[in-house]
């Protein structure tokens, strides 16, 4: 055994130090998967949501099922609340903004949040453009619908994505029906000719090296959580039985009966997600689940807000 | 645990089974790195699966490690499990920025109320030491990994994504794997340790499978070969 005395790896000079690259805000989202990651309005509900085993929070002021109820106009949160919800737990703190709100992505930014939401379940603030994610240091989740709006969302420097389903609903249907879209079109795009994929490309309106970097990998190039409707360990295990790497859960949680058991029993569906006996156990006795909206009956679709 | 040495007493990549411990995180990433090694490997979820497989060499991924230890408390045979077959069954166990937290002795900055952790390590650690994701950061480091007896130092990419810092060794007779020299917001310049070894136990605070290079799963591999009984 070598003492420590004699090690020579340490150099003179500081190395190169590089911040805030593709690689680094790409990596946390791969940190997280598995995991499950709840919405949030106060630093209690932060610390039972990172007892439960969460793997991160939304800080939000309103829960998507809220913002729906209340209606009105649905902005970033108040940057005090969200350092309340930072200082009460180790586990990293997102946030939500507008779609194509620039200004409020600086703001979030500047008080050190560790992801960016730019969220269709917020109103919108640009209905032509995005925020340009890439010229921001803290990386973003954004919401798709299919494999053409996941590829434009990582060219604007998304760094993870996640079904948009349709939020504040308990629905999973969207979610469902994103999530398989998005599965089926890489399907499609594996098999595909590669004299085939500038025409295709052209047709989902995604950039031609994305396209391609999909079908080489055959899977998108970053994190895919499931958002959007989950409400019970058995729609959590769906997802990740239809292949998401993690799942987002929002009203679910804090407008149920029992929150701090339904948080522990989603946690433990989404690493047990192969285990019908487990998720079994876990279903039993959770108490009233949201009451949720048939997603016929909503006023408003959020998902359809952008493209 | 069964022998695996071959006639020539040369140990085959191919009959080792290597277990990663898929409860949350990074951990496909690393059963990419071992098969690219040619060993075997599987992502173990519960005490029942371990037992069942019966792991050469098991890894504790990257991922939060506070979630890590609740989803793992639902099973309370399982941070005992490890325990057991770590310390005294002679099982090496790789553990990667959560898990190396996992398996130090002291750590700092943990949640309320504190985590539970496996152990086995005298080190002294410091959750999210560099900052929020803002500072997570890439680098080039010097590791102590190469050649036949692990002796010489190579350069190796450093990924820290909201990294712990081993701040002190406590037992002289663990073995310094890397050093980094951190320059703190007043400038000035801390030496941070970046991982180390120590009989079968092998941790790092960065991230080897969020790499293309798979030489440091292949040192754990040599680290695991070392310690089969």
């Amino acid at each position: 055994m070598e003492s420590n005395q004699d090690i020579s790896t340490t150099t003179t000079t500081a190395p190169v130090v590089q911040v805030s690259t593709f690689k680094t805000k790409a990596s946390l989202a791969q940190m997280l998967k598995g995991g499950v990651i709840m919405d949030v309005v106060t630093p209690e509900q932060a610390r039972i949501a990172e007892e439960a085993g969460a793997v991160a929070v939304m800080a939000l002021e309103k829960i998507p099922a809220d913002i729906r109820h209340f209606g009105g106009v649905a902005r970033m949160s108040d940057p005090h609340m969200i350092k309340g919800i930072m200082e009460a737990v180790t586990i990293p703190v997102m946030a939500k903004v507008r779609i194509g709100h620039f200004v409020e992505a600086q703001i979030i930014q500047a008080i050190g949040v560790d992801y960016i939401d730019e969220s269709e379940v917020l109103t919108i603030a640009d209905e032509e453009n995005h925020i340009n994610k890439n010229k921001f240091d803290v990386p973003f989740v954004c919401g798709c619908r299919n494999l053409g709006e996941a590829l434009r969302r990582i060219a604007e420097g998304a760094a993870m994505i996640r079904t948009k389903g349709e939020a504040g609903t308990g629905n999973v249907v969207e979610a469902v029906r994103h999530a398989r879209s998005v599965n089926r079109e890489i399907k499609r795009l594996t098999t595909m000719d590669d004299d085939e994929l500038y025409s295709y490309a052209k047709e989902i309106q995604a950039p031609l090296e994305l396209v391609k970097e999909v079908k080489r990998l055959g899977r998108l190039p970053v994190v895919n959580f499931a958002a959007g409707g989950v409400a019970t360990p058995a729609d959590a295990a769906l997802m990740m039985q239809l292949g998401m790497d993690g799942v987002f859960v929002g009203s679910g949680i804090f407008k149920s009966g029992d929150p701090i058991k339904r948080a522990k029993a989603i946690v433990q569906a989404v690493t047990h997600f192969n285990d019908p006996a487990k998720i079994a156990e876990l279903s039993e006795n959770l108490g009233e689940a949201m009451v949720g909206i048939n997603t016929d009956n909503i006023k408003e679709e959020w998902a359809k807000k952008e493209k | 645990m069964e022998p695996i040495i071959l006639s020539d007493n040369v140990i085959d990549n191919k009959s080792l089974r290597i277990g990663v411990l898929a409860l949350q995180g990074g951990f496909i990433e690393h059963v990419n790195m071992i098969r690219s090694l040619g060993a075997q490997c599987q992502e173990l979820r519960s005490s029942a699966q371990i037992k069942q497989y019966k792991p050469h060499g098991l890894i504790l991924p990257g991922g939060e490690s506070t979630a890590m230890a609740i989803i793992a408390s639902n099973d309370p045979e399982l941070f005992p499990l490890i325990k057991d077959l770590v310390h005294k069954e002679g099982v090496s166990v790789y553990g990667t920025c959560a898990g190396c937290i996992m398996l130090s002795d002291n750590v700092e900055k943990q949640k309320q109320g504190g985590q539970t952790l496996i152990g086995g390590l005298d080190l002294t650690i410091s959750r999210n030491y560099f900052g929020r994701q803002i500072n997570s950061f890439e680098t080039v480091l010097k590791l102590k990994i190469g050649g036949e007896d692990h002796g010489e130092v190579v350069d190796f990419p450093g990924i820290f994504i909201r990294a712990p810092a081993i701040l002190s060794v406590n037992n002289p007779e663990i073995k310094i794997l890397g050093e980094f020299q951190h320059v703190k917001k007043d400038k000035t310049t801390e030496t941070i340790i970046t991982g180390v070894s120590y009989k079968n136990m092998v941790t790092t605070v960065f991230h080897p499978e969020l790499t293309n290079d798979n030489r440091f799963h292949k040192y754990f591999i040599d680290i695991v070969k070392r310690n089969v009984k």
